[in-house]
């Protein structure tokens, strides 16, 4: 026999969610435009991690929410392809739908059984204004949801860290606080490459010691020592 | 490890027929690029004497940084395995029914075995404790909650997945705690596992082990009679192997394509081609580190 025995090979698909408050409030102090930038930042790491990591298929989505929520990148690309789209701010805070958009999509006959867990990033800077309680359940009641590696960031001081904590679900794991644009883009870097390369990796470990934690998630930055003027503090 | 073949002529008037053993470990190729050991373990039991049982094992060490003996405790797992199933077929031989051996693997054999791991594990903790060197390292790489789990319960460090199979003359016993797969490919080369449900826990990383409390609950064990027409290959296989395939059907199409190899170029040649062929699949599929264990059953000059 000269090939190999079986059918197809493939890496393990490894499905990236950005989820980006695109409330009003973001659109204040420039945070939109730096979370734009930060994102668009990380991209060439972050594909530079997927290279490093071949048996891992990285796909990315993003779901902007505000006066509801809808994908800004709604087909799985391939994160050699991905290229992100600048997003616009204004609106509520409607987290919840967020949610039930990710909750839809994390189903298990949309999942295959082999794929890595999946990581989701979530950035916000304020509190929810629909039924955030509702959303979250709908994507936690998702085996791929709860098992999913949940990130969150809070941007400015008006985040709601409760609801942030909530949503990464793990007392081990604080929401990060970004104060200003440079700790922005330390935070989304850290989660396109340190996270990106701990979920890619094939790290079994066993499902009945509490805490639950699926993917070993490396030492979060610290933020960045401060802004070069007051005005730059969100 | 050791490779050996037995006759079983056991049925009037056919052929006598020989299980031959083969199987192979390879490090995966996730893990060569970051240094990490091949952490799964393989161990088999076959030998010349007629009528002996043939044992076959494989484990899955987990890969989580915590678990940074999980190597010696897949081949702690795989030797209980061989030490603990000789013994059963010893000791069950006159059970007067396949029932009750059933039974009595089902009752008894998931806990006996996970309290030799077990003990196997303590015996290897107190003659080499972890030291401050293991620890300090594991700390720069997981949290103190995750560093507190293991101060308080070494075990963890060695955790493992096992399945192991018992084949004698009249029954074949399997049996399985956390991922991986044990597959039987019938003699038209149709593959199919050997239970059909699947146990839904084990997915996203995550998998049942022998250093979970209570282990045993997770574990399934699996008894068919094993007349002269039972399925002519059973394989057991860590998960690093189906998850290397694109979809199941990838995967069972390779149960079918090894039988075929084993029919045209036999056993020999099969075992030498294991490892070349189980460090391709892994770089081209999960990356992971693969372990494949094959009782092939056959006439002894078709080996």
């Amino acid at each position: 026999m000269s090939r190999l025995p079986g059918g197809a090979l493939a890496g393990r698909p490894l499905h990236f969610f950005w989820i980006a408050d695109c409330s009003g409030s973001m659109g204040l102090e420039g945070k939109i435009q730096a979370l734009n930038n930060a994102i668009r930042e990380a991209i060439p790491h972050m594909q530079q991690v997927a290279t490093e990591n071949p048996n891992a298929d990285v796909l990315v989505r993003a779901v902007a929410f505000s006066d509801g929520a809808r994908w800004s990148l709604a087909q799985p690309t391939p994160v050699a392809d991905f290229r992100w789209q600048d997003l616009k701010a204004g609106g509520v805070t409607d987290m919840g739908h967020a949610m039930r958009l990710l909750a839809e999509q994390l189903q298990p006959n949309l999942m295959p059984a082999r794929a890595l867990p999946p990581v989701l990033v979530l950035i916000s800077d304020g509190q929810p204004t629909d039924k955030f309680d509702a959303g979250l359940q709908a994507l936690m009641e998702q085996p791929w949801g709860k098992k999913a590696v949940r990130i969150a960031i809070a941007i400015g001081d008006d985040a709601d860290l409760d609801v942030l904590q909530r949503f990464i679900g793990h007392p081990e794991f604080k929401p990060l606080r970004a104060n200003n644009a440079e700790s922005l883009v330390r935070f989304i870097r850290w989660a396109s490459t340190e996270v990106l390369k701990s979920a890619s990796s094939p790290a079994s470990q066993t499902l009945d010691i509490a805490p639950s934690i699926n993917v070993p998630l490396p030492v979060a930055p610290e933020a960045a020592s401060g802004p070069d003027s007051a005005a730059d503090v969100w | 490890m050791c490779d050996d073949t037995r006759c079983d002529d056991t049925t009037a008037g056919s052929p006598p027929l020989a299980w031959h053993i083969t199987g192979a470990t390879v490090r995966g190729a996730s893990h060569r690029r970051s240094g990490a050991p091949n952490q799964d373990a393989l161990a088999w039991h076959a030998p010349a004497a007629a009528h002996a049982p043939i044992i076959l094992a494989v484990a899955d060490g987990h890969g989580s940084p915590l678990y940074i003996r999980s190597g010696r405790g897949a081949r702690t797992a795989v030797h209980a395995a061989i030490t603990l199933l000789r013994r059963f077929a010893a000791s069950h031989a006159d059970q007067p029914t396949l029932s009750a051996i059933k039974r009595v693997a089902a009752d008894r054999l998931p806990r006996d075995l996970v309290m030799t791991w077990g003990e196997a594990v303590a015996a290897d903790l107190a003659a080499e404790p972890l030291s401050r060197r293991e620890l300090d390292a594991l700390a720069r790489r997981v949290s103190p909650a995750a560093l507190a789990r293991l101060n308080a319960n070494p075990q963890l460090a060695y955790g493992s997945t096992l399945l192991a199979a018992l084949i004698t003359d009249t029954y074949l016993l399997t049996f399985q705690l956390g991922d991986g797969d044990i597959l039987l490919v019938a003699e038209d080369g149709a593959a199919a596992p050997i239970t059909l449900a699947a146990d839904p826990l084990l997915f996203a990383n995550e998998t049942t082990s022998l250093c979970s409390p209570k282990a045993w609950r997770h574990a399934r064990t699996y008894l068919q009679p094993a007349p002269a027409a039972s399925p002519p290959l059973l394989i057991l296989a860590t998960d690093g192997y189906a998850n290397s395939f694109a979809d199941r059907a990838g995967f069972l199409q390779a149960g079918s394509d090894l039988l075929a190899a084993l029919r045209a170029d036999g056993l020999p040649a099969l075992g030498r081609q294991l490892p070349a062929w189980l460090r391709d699949t892994s770089a081209a599929g999960s990356g992971d580190d693969i372990t494949l264990a094959l009782a092939y059953r056959c006439a002894p000059d078709k080996s």
